[in-house]
């Protein structure tokens, strides 16, 4: 039986073509919209995401650079310092280098793609990790060797220096290409100001290279005691320092004023949605009513009336979804992880919507076939 | 037994509400193998609910109703579809044909329901289409043909998976005398290949026609 419903489902669909292609329109500009909006949010969300995962309570961002404080066993603090790097001997994109020091590996560990972080490898060559970006574009992959020109400026800015290091490729990013750098920012500090995305950047867990310090530090306690509450005293008196509790706050502060926005955004494109395909249902009401009357007084329980409805939906919603695929594979392939985050959720989630909305559309007409008797319906619509 | 058989069937709208209406009342009917009958009676009396119940339409009733010695009142959904299927054959005044199928298309409806290979499908729907002379219609709209071709190829629908029943609904409600005619004489031949016809009418031509004729009023039988 199943056959013969797609059957007829089908020929159903082969009649009405204009009228199918003008709904696929439809479905394909609100699936379209819905990914956009929904791709969106996930990128404000995804920082936010990442930071839970690692676990940062006793973190703590010193904006200013001091040249130096005495660490006890209660507080330690970590450096970010930044070079320049190209592939040696090969005429390839240049790489901005983040040398991250112990302490940072070991109290922060960015989502990777593949391999492992800085504080699992044990290895003697120097590590380094890098961008998914730039691995896939130059096909470089863990366990690789490469041979670093590096390039910083020294304290006195005119002066370069260069030397050259062989680092081991321990692992890649994750897709949004996160990394944690230092810049100057003001005191509303939210953690997209210290998660940068950069598709051209490699990483080094490394002590004992020094290269460019980036202003700001970040400062991990041990333990939350009162030798520690006078050291963030003796801290906060030298730099502006904030939690990751405070940096956390404003974050969720800044994105639910995003969030208003795009709730207004995506109820309408809801209202869209709902609108549009039921004025469809309802312009064909009086042909679908008719035939599903005349199916059922020849034999089709409604049940199977509604099969055929369901099945001619899909065919619809999977027919408009490919075409919207492709839309923004094409006109938004390179922003995806970088301005928006498009994966197989947000397909999915955007599936399931409009099929909902397009449940709900025929669901007035699925409730007429079931409380008025055929014959009448035929009479009614003849 | 009769081969169709009411018995004590009472058949309510709106039940225990104020908008109740009691459309049968006690209805005890009994029809025959190969009988044509017909059911008269003005609108509103009830006629069109009787012909929902034979038709297995709306089974939502007090009583029994028996077809071939088979109790059907209490059949689950899928079985009664089936029936209508195989066991029915619709004919309607507005002839519920979907106009912007071809006539074939229309005529295969309920083999497509049933379970005949979709190969032998056209070959059955040509097959009556000839039967009943409008072989020549079968690839036309049904948009595109007359009244009465319209009827013919509804009785084609109805004859196609063989039923053992006809049920006519004023089947000649939307034509004139001649068309008229013509569409009952043909009723008139199924009924004498063996085929039970019932006809609700208001029609006292078409109830002439008839071997018997049952009248309804205000939801009661008489004269039976």
């Amino acid at each position: 039986m199943i056959g013969r419903i797609i059957y007829i489902g089908l020929n159903k669909l082969k009649r009405d073509i204009w009228a199918r292609i003008f709904i696929c329109v439809q479905l394909v500009l609100i699936i379209y919209l819905f990914n956009l909006t929904i791709g969106m949010w996930r990128h404000e969300t995804y920082i936010l995401n990442m930071v839970n995962t690692m676990n940062l309570k006793n973190a703590y961002y010193c904006s200013n650079d001091f040249e130096s404080f005495d660490s006890t066993n209660t507080v330690s603090i970590g450096e970010i310092t930044q070079a320049f790097g190209k592939l040696k001997n090969q005429n390839k994109t240049t790489l901005k280098i983040k040398v991250y020091d112990e302490e940072i590996t070991k109290n922060i560990t960015l989502p990777l793609s593949k391999g492992i972080w800085f504080e699992e490898y044990n290895g003697k060559e120097l590590p380094i990790i890098l961008s998914n970006s730039y691995a896939k574009k130059y096909n470089l992959d863990i366990n690789d060797t490469i041979e670093l020109e590096l390039q910083y400026s020294t304290e006195d800015i005119n002066v370069q220096e260069s030397f050259d290091v062989e680092c081991k490729v321990i692992g890649t990013l994750n897709k949004a290409n996160y990394h944690l750098t230092f810049s100057s920012m003001g005191n509303y500090l939210i953690w997209k100001n210290l998660f940068k995305q950069d598709e051209s950047v490699a990483l080094i867990g490394s002590s004992s290279i020094s290269a460019e310090p980036l202003s700001g530090k970040m400062v991990f306690l041990k333990n939350l005691d009162d030798d520690s509450t006078v050291l963030l005293d003796k801290l906060g008196k030298l730099s502006s320092i904030t939690s990751s509790q405070q940096i956390t706050k404003n974050s969720k502060e800044v994105m639910s004023d995003k969030l208003k926005t795009q709730i207004i955004m995506w109820f309408l494109i809801l209202a869209l949605t709902l609108a549009s395909l039921t004025s469809n249902n309802m312009l064909e009401k009086i042909y679908e009513e008719k035939e599903f009357a005349a199916y059922y007084m020849l034999g089709l329980d409604w049940s199977k009336c509604v099969l055929i409805e369901i099945f001619r939906g899909v065919i619809q919603i999977l027919f408009s979804f490919v075409i919207a695929f492709i839309l923004l594979k094409l006109l938004h392939g390179d922003s995806n992880y970088k301005t928006l985050i498009i994966d197989g959720y947000s397909y999915l989630l955007s599936i399931i919507m409009v099929f909902c909305v397009y449940m709900i559309s025929s669901l007035w007409m699925i409730i007429e076939l079931l409380r008025t008797n055929p014959i009448v319906l035929i009479r009614r619509n003849e | 037994m009769s081969y169709i058989q009411l018995k004590n069937v009472n058949k309510f709208y709106n039940k225990n509400t104020n908008a109740e209406v009691h459309a049968l009342k006690n209805v005890n009917l009994e029809i025959n193998k190969g009988e044509m009958v017909a059911i008269e009676g003005v609108s509103g009396s009830g006629k069109s609910t009787l012909l929902h119940i034979l038709g297995c339409l709306d089974l939502k009733i007090d009583g029994q109703y028996y077809l071939n010695k088979e109790c059907i009142d209490k059949k689950t959904h899928k079985q009664l579809a089936v029936i209508r299927n195989k066991r029915i054959g619709f004919v309607l005044q507005q002839f519920g044909l979907i106009n912007e199928n071809t006539v074939v298309q229309n005529v295969s409806i309920p083999l497509l329901l049933g379970d005949i290979g979709l190969k032998y499908i056209k070959h059955e729907c040509l097959s009556v289409l000839k039967e009943l002379n409008i072989s020549e219609l079968a690839d036309r709209k049904v948009s595109q043909i007359s009244g009465g071709q319209k009827q013919r190829v509804a009785i084609a629908r109805a004859l196609v998976n063989k039923p053992e029943i006809i049920l006519a609904d004023e089947p000649t409600g939307a034509l004139d005398r001649k068309t008229s005619n013509g569409v009952m004489e043909l009723l008139k031949k199924i009924n004498k290949q063996g085929k039970t016809v019932i006809i609700v009418t208001h029609d006292k031509e078409v109830s002439k026609l008839c071997s018997k004729t049952l009248r309804i009023e205000d939801g009661h039988l008489v004269n039976y």
